[in-house]
């Protein structure tokens, strides 16, 4: 299974390889979320066609749309997928037409587009105050609220558990690009011990959390 | 006269004065018209010149570099932003076989006028697909020249240049030194002449020759020197392809040590091809070997204890110095 943006859909390599998994026939979905943004730049900017998912039948693809912001919807479009490729019955394009909340970074000034977009498209479409009406009654508010504290509290124990590690060691800037043992007397590892010993003599011990200076 | 403006609007008065000299240079990149580029080095170019030459595009960089190719071969002198330097990789059919070989291939019936901007170096932790400095791949293709600034006037006089040049010219700006401000000259006509280093400082007793963002690392490992009673010379070579070999000569003899330095990977590096020729043809000039600084043959990390560990900085360029000049090298 394949996610991307709208963006990459205007580079080459997303055509060929739409192209080459059709003609092998092979158990790949394709997963479009569309945000209408890629970058700085809307989507209505760098592409004539309103659905993306279009582009799937040139290389006799069969794709499908949905709505993004709907979980079920999304749920059951990846399983008719996914039912196809286990079947043998090759790859699937599915176009999730969605928004993006957020910037492109932290810190986007997002001159690119209005506050009243964001805020009318997320106050029709956020999707879990959409799915909290979905389910009905097959979920009590008491427990769609304990759902939603729990998956919180994950969030802010991951944030916690990134802020309070430990940075690494600063030998570690060294290894990790080849395999094998650094330690082990072979050529490259060899290279990145003279390496290590020739730099870490200027290392700066950056703090925790901190930025590197870039000086 | 001169005048003390940023990096970044030295790159935007240089694009302004060429838009303005010559109808046939236009500019294109992803997120550079409406957004005045990641920056601000585009701002208000398309209110003057309008969005036809100044052009907002897919992420498409191989499209986008090969337009620049044709339009270069059918008169027009484009100039491409490339967004990010790492970027480049996605248009490298365009750039090395294509832009860098038309002129040779076809019997030099055709000149490729390119410009391609692309911003490189290390950042704040900006990752290692949004960090790293690419020149010495594009030294090493025939057919393109290659400049790299290191301050405000080398950001100006060299996109001039840049975009003057009847051959395809990368240039790459290290991210970093977009808001350094410095000196560049009241003159519409000032470039850089690419081929030609120039000397920041002049000492007798090692050279660094360096280029880019090192070029302020080193002035600042020349004055740790100082303090230790050594009197380094910096060359800013300003271009790394044609290099000024005659300006590196000149420093050798002068000095007779070197240290040769860069923020790319030292391995194959620019620094490797400088090392070399200095070891060929300045043998007998020399009192030590030449020593040469780079980033360690790593990918750049993201952690800034990890980033900031892994390539030359002024006391590391300044430690080497000290140790050719005490003949412990």
């Amino acid at each position: 299974m394949c996610f991307f943006g709208d963006g990459a859909t205007n580079r080459g390599p997303f055509h060929e390889n739409l192209n080459l998994c059709a003609i092998w026939n092979l158990p790949a979905i394709f997963v479009l979320e569309n945000n209408r943004y890629a970058s700085t730049t809307s989507t209505a900017e760098t592409m004539k066609i309103a659905d993306v998912s279009i582009r799937a039948d040139g290389y006799g693809m069969p794709a499908a749309i949905v709505d993004g912001f709907d979980a079920f919807a999304v749920h059951d479009a990846l399983g008719a997928a996914v039912a196809r490729a286990r079947s043998g019955g090759g790859p699937t394009f599915v176009e999730c037409k969605t928004y993006r909340a957020r910037g492109h970074y932290i810190g986007d000034p997002e001159r690119y587009r209005q506050k009243a977009e964001v805020e009318d498209v997320m106050s029709a479409s956020d999707p879990i105050v959409r799915m909290q009406a979905q389910l009905g009654d097959a979920l009590s508010p008491d427990e769609f609220e304990a759902l939603w504290h729990a998956a919180r509290d994950e969030f802010a124990d991951a944030v916690e558990f990134a802020r309070s590690s430990p940075s690494p060691e600063r030998e570690e800037a060294f290894f990790g690009a080849y395999t094998g043992d650094r330690n082990a007397n072979d050529p490259v590892h060899v290279i990145e011990a003279r390496e290590r010993d020739e730099f870490m003599p200027f290392a700066p011990n950056v703090g925790a959390g901190s930025q590197g200076s870039g000086h | 006269m001169s005048r003390t403006i940023s990096f970044s609007d030295a790159t935007l008065e240089a694009m302004q004065e060429e838009m303005r000299r010559d109808p046939t240079v236009f500019l294109m990149g992803e997120d550079i018209a409406k957004q005045g580029g990641i920056f601000g080095q585009f701002k208000g170019l398309p209110q003057e010149f309008g969005f036809d030459r100044v052009r907002d595009t897919p992420i498409s960089e191989a499209a986008l570099v090969g337009a620049g190719v044709g339009a270069a071969l059918t008169g027009c002198r484009p100039v491409v932003d490339m967004h990010f330097a790492d970027f480049i990789t996605c248009a490298m059919d365009e750039v090395v076989n294509q832009a860098a070989k038309l002129r040779y291939m076809f019997g030099e019936q055709c000149v490729v006028p390119m410009t391609l901007r692309a911003p490189d170096g290390i950042t704040k932790s900006a990752g290692s697909q949004h960090s790293q400095a690419l020149e010495g791949w594009f030294v090493h293709t025939p057919g393109l020249e290659v400049v790299v600034p290191a301050d405000a006037e080398d950001a100006k006089g060299l996109l001039k240049a840049a975009i003057r040049s009847d051959n395809p010219t990368l240039y790459f700006e290290h991210k970093m030194l977009f808001p350094r401000k410095g000196p560049v000259p009241d003159d519409d006509d000032f470039i850089v002449p690419i081929g030609k280093a120039k000397t920041m400082r002049d000492g007798k007793d090692v050279a660094i020759v360096t280029y880019g963002i090192t070029v302020g690392r080193a002035i600042e490992a020349a004055t740790l020197l100082e303090a230790d009673g050594i009197d380094a010379t910096v060359i800013n070579l300003r271009t790394v392809w044609p290099l000024d070999y005659g300006a590196i000569v000149d420093a050798v003899a002068r000095t007779h040590r070197v240290v040769v330095a860069h923020e790319a990977v030292r391995v194959g590096g620019v620094g490797a091809e400088i090392a070399a020729f200095i070891g060929e043809h300045c043998f007998d000039e020399l009192d030590a070997p030449v020593v040469r600084l780079g980033a360690a043959h790593v990918p750049v990390p993201f952690a800034p204890v990890l980033q900031e560990a892994m390539y030359p900085k002024a006391p590391m360029i300044a430690d080497a110095a000290r140790r050719l000049v005490r003949r412990e090298i």
